[in-house]
């Protein structure tokens, strides 16, 4: 691993290069606030309740690492779930309940196999059955797993009356259904705990959980506070939203108050819960703080803590941290020159970001350094392409596709690229609807339910909505419309009279995913350039109008009512199979979406290396069974996956 | 009882410290009931001695002298029974960063407040400074005098204390952890923009306040960029924190 291409911090990374001392404070207040969670619901739950801690910094100084060495320093004894605010999207409490859900599903550690559910769950028992419930969390679980039917429902009953008879505002029947996951068939857990996590479920998974419809609204604060209850056991939640700069919408402070709103009912009403915030200090104290009202500053910003920048001593141990993950490190201060250290030492002001991008730059040398802004953009947007893609692959792997709220938010951010106006239709909280209007106006819908009766109820608004203005239904096609869906498939049929029904593609999904998360890492200054700057985020929204050519794509020519030469999804071309069988294409087959970087580097592990020229030769021969997306990026279409 | 522990609060106050046989002779009955009193009240109690606590003496010490040896320390703090004891208190002190350790006019260890030392950033700027207004001077030696800037500026001119001064009252009247540094120097009138933005600067040296990047999403006005000092990378500092 070379430490020095991990420029903005992976907050889920087992592999964290830390020097202790820099940042303490705020780990070491977020910590406390956890520890005096854990087991207070035993000692004393009446006086259980819930922190907030907001933690403000300049970008690149380290609160996303914060996150990450927390993980490592608390192990099973919290359990971490990370939000980050979806561009033109509200806050609101089934967003958190959903992503807190999918948090649980990841494991404590990426080489063991307990997840953090296993860990709250299993701790909640053992409080139950007389323990603090912190210990062996796991080996509670593993017993009770042992036991027959009749004396797991026994355990079972008595933990709820446990919880009854202390909390009286736990959620009883949603709480039942969590406790019976750990010991049910892996299809109905995986069902169950989407029903948990207020999701729609089809109706075949429905009936595997017993159950007619989704959460409802009303259920879902209740469940919340159940889960801050009864994770305080053994792993409390610690709830933290990142990058909340991305909040910030010029003069409209919607989503702004929005999150206030949310935070301050957590914070009142959802006990055990460890709330935390992070975002630039220059937009919060500009933006975010004077929109408050005094109720909501005096929760949010209860306790504040700054990231700072490194001592001399501090920078001295990262460089010397850093280079030790190197495999054939020198003494200190290489990478850089005695020269280099000079200036670093001596600078005002120093973030690690900073200090890592120029140890990369003297590790690569001059030459090696991208210096065209555009070309550092395409590397950029390369990687980013792949991690959506890993993304939306999860996604589909877990849920049939990609969630609606993402979805609609990515579609989002294409639109506010364009000149069009654009006007959020829906309630309050399901932004998924818009008008937006051009030469004319017209209405967009992300039609991504699952269940057929909200896809029905669905297109009947859309129906509705249509009489007036030409309509635009988006699903992914991962999400084909059952023909056993009667209804839906009449409502279809008229929704294509009048309207355009668009099937998007995978990789026009991983697209607009990673055209989502750019944006944001933008706003969020977490693009930089090869001096450690941050690239302006109105030069980005540029460049992925002029060298993405995001405007011209077939996909936003359509949602603008422009010509495009493809009135019909395209067919998919095979490619010639005796083409696949040179290594790049053949690889290529298996990836799919790959950069001409990532093929290079798999044929180098597998022995088999090629120059940049001859990957591109071998990948050219394909025709147009090959997209490329860029330069650098290329898709195969109807690979064989 | 609160007439008496107020004359014997006075008391050890006015000497540093005093034996407790003495300070509590004819009071055998109500030691415990006293001795804790004069603990509520800010006074600390030794195997012999009830004294002003040694943190406090030593911080006092150093405040009105600007340096104190660490050598023969012990004799200065009033009611030290042990040399273990003091060196206890002065490590307490430099960990906290109150004080720390500097080499003295002497040459000798002494102990000064942390804002009295030149810190490692400027140390390790200073060292090739030295080196190379050393050769120079020395170059000047055989030749002729060395210009003013190419010697007095690689020393860095003396700090502006009024100018810092200005600056920290001004920090310290806008309140808050996070202060806008636009609003901090548009309120100095009296120094060009180029000595504000120094003085700024040797004051983060100094660990009084620290400097941050523009983090904004282009919020800064450009009026407002202009008062602010930048990194010689040209990064936007608009932020300070007050750190003591």
């Amino acid at each position: 691993m070379n430490p020095f291409d991990l420029e903005h911090a992976d907050p889920w990374t087992g592999d964290l290069v830390d020097v202790d001392s820099l940042n303490q404070e705020a780990s070491d207040t977020i910590k406390d606030a956890v520890l005096a969670v854990r087991g207070h619901s035993v000692e004393q739950p009446d006086s259980l309740r819930a922190h907030s801690i907001l933690v403000l910094g300049p970008a690149g100084a380290g609160k996303t690492h914060l996150f990450a060495r927390l993980r490592r320093s608390l192990g099973p004894r919290a359990a971490f779930v990370l939000l980050r605010p979806e561009l033109g999207a509200v806050a609101h409490p089934r967003q958190v309940l959903a992503m807190t859900m999918e948090a649980l599903r990841r494991k404590v550690f990426a080489e063991g196999d307990q997840r953090q559910l296993d860990i709250v769950v299993g701790a909640l028992f053992g409080a139950a059955r007389g323990g603090t419930g912190q210990r062996f969390p796991h080996m509670v679980l593993e017993e009770l797993g042992n036991l027959d039917e009749a004396a797991r429902e026994e355990a079972l009953e008595e933990t709820l009356i446990f919880i009854e008879n202390h909390f009286e505002e736990a959620e009883l029947g949603w709480l039942e259904t969590l406790l019976r996951t750990p010991f049910m068939r892996r299809p109905t857990q995986r069902a169950a705990l989407s029903w948990l996590a207020g999701l729609e479920l089809n109706a075949r998974e429905l009936k595997r959980v017993g159950y007619t419809e989704r959460l409802s609204e009303e259920r879902i604060l209740p469940a919340l506070r159940t889960l801050g209850i009864i994770a305080s056991f053994g792993a409390p939640i610690l709830l933290v939203f990142d990058q909340l700069e991305n909040l910030v919408d010029g003069e409209d402070t919607t989503r702004v108050l929005a999150h206030a709103h949310l935070v301050a009912e957590l914070f009142d009403t959802v006990r055990g819960m460890v709330v935390v915030q992070m975002a630039l200090d220059g937009v919060w104290q500009r933006h975010v703080s004077p929109a408050l009202t005094e109720a909501q500053r005096s929760r949010l910003e209860r306790k504040l803590c700054f990231t700072r920048m490194p001592t001399t001593d501090e920078r001295q141990a990262l460089v010397t941290a850093w280079a030790a993950k190197l495999s054939e490190p020198e003494p200190f201060p290489w990478p850089l020159s005695p020269e280099d250290w000079t200036r670093i030492a001596g600078a005002a002001v120093m973030t690690p970001r900073m200090l890592m991008k120029a140890c990369r730059d003297a590790l690569l040398g001059e030459s090696e350094v991208a210096s065209d802004p555009g070309q550092h953009l395409q590397e950029l947007w390369a990687d980013g392409l792949e991690r959506a893609q890993a993304a939306v692959e999860r996604a589909a792997k877990e849920y049939g596709g990609v969630p609606l709220d993402r979805l609609a938010s990515a579609i989002w951010a294409l639109l506010a690229l364009t000149d069009a106006e654009v006007e959020a239709t829906s309630g309050r909280h399901d932004r998924h609807q818009w008008e937006v209007t051009t030469d004319e106006k017209r209405l967009i819908f992300v039609l991504q339910q699952t269940h057929h009766t909200s896809v029905a109820a669905a297109l009947r608004r859309a129906i509705e909505r249509g009489k007036k203005h030409p309509v635009i239904i988006l699903r992914e096609r991962s999400m084909p419309i059952p023909s056993g869906w009667k209804a839906v498939n009449e409502l279809r049929q008229e929704v294509l009279r009048t309207g355009v029904w668009i099937d998007l593609e995978l990789s026009r999904v991983q697209e607009l995913i990673a055209l989502h998360d750019f944006l944001a890492a933008a706003r969020s200054q977490d693009l930089t350039l090869d001096d450690g700057t941050p690239v302006p985020a109105e030069m980005v929204r540029a460049w992925l109008r002029d060298e993405v050519g995001a405007l011209t794509w077939p996909l936003s020519k359509r949602l603008l009512g422009q010509p495009t030469d493809e009135a019909s999804p395209p067919a998919h071309t095979e490619p010639p199979l005796e083409a696949l069988k040179d290594e790049a294409p053949a690889l290529l087959a298996e990836l799919g979406l790959a950069s001409l970087e990532r093929l290079m580097r798999e044929l180098r592990a597998v022995g088999t290396p090629q120059s940049r020229q001859q990957v591109r030769r071998s990948l050219e021969a394909l025709g147009d069974a090959v997209t490329w997306l860029s330069p650098e990026l290329v898709y195969l279409r109807g690979a064989p996956r | 009882m609160e007439e008496l522990v107020e004359a014997l609060v006075e008391r050890v106050r006015g000497e540093g410290a005093v034996r407790t046989a003495i300070l509590l002779e004819g009071h055998d009955e109500a030691r415990p009931e006293l001795l804790e009193a004069l603990a509520r009240r800010g006074l600390e109690r030794g195997e012999k001695h009830v004294r002003v606590p040694l943190g406090e003496q030593l911080a006092l010490l150093v405040s009105s002298l600007g340096e104190v040896p660490e050598k023969g320390l012990r004799k200065r703090l009033a009611g030290a029974e042990s040399a273990d004891e003091v060196n206890h208190v002065v490590e307490v002190a430099v960990t906290e960063a109150k004080l720390t350790r500097a080499i003295g006019n002497a040459g000798a260890v002494v102990l000064v407040q942390a804002a009295d030392v030149v810190d490692e950033a400027t140390t390790a700027k200073l060292a090739p400074a030295v080196e190379e207004a050393h050769r120079r001077l020395k170059a000047s030696a055989r030749r002729s005098l060395p210009l003013r800037r190419t010697v007095l500026e690689l020393l860095g001119q003396p700090a502006n204390r009024d100018l810092e001064a200005q600056l920290l009252a001004r920090i310290q009247a806008l309140r808050g952890p996070l202060v806008s540094v636009a609003q901090v120097v548009e309120a100095i009138e009296s120094a060009p923009l180029e000595s504000i933005h120094t003085a700024l600067l040797e004051l983060a040296s100094a660990g009084r306040i620290e400097l941050r990047p523009e983090s904004g999403v282009g919020s800064l006005s450009e009026d407002e960029a202009r008062l602010c000092p930048r990194t010689p990378d040209g990064v936007c500092l608009s932020y300070l924190r007050p750190l003591r």
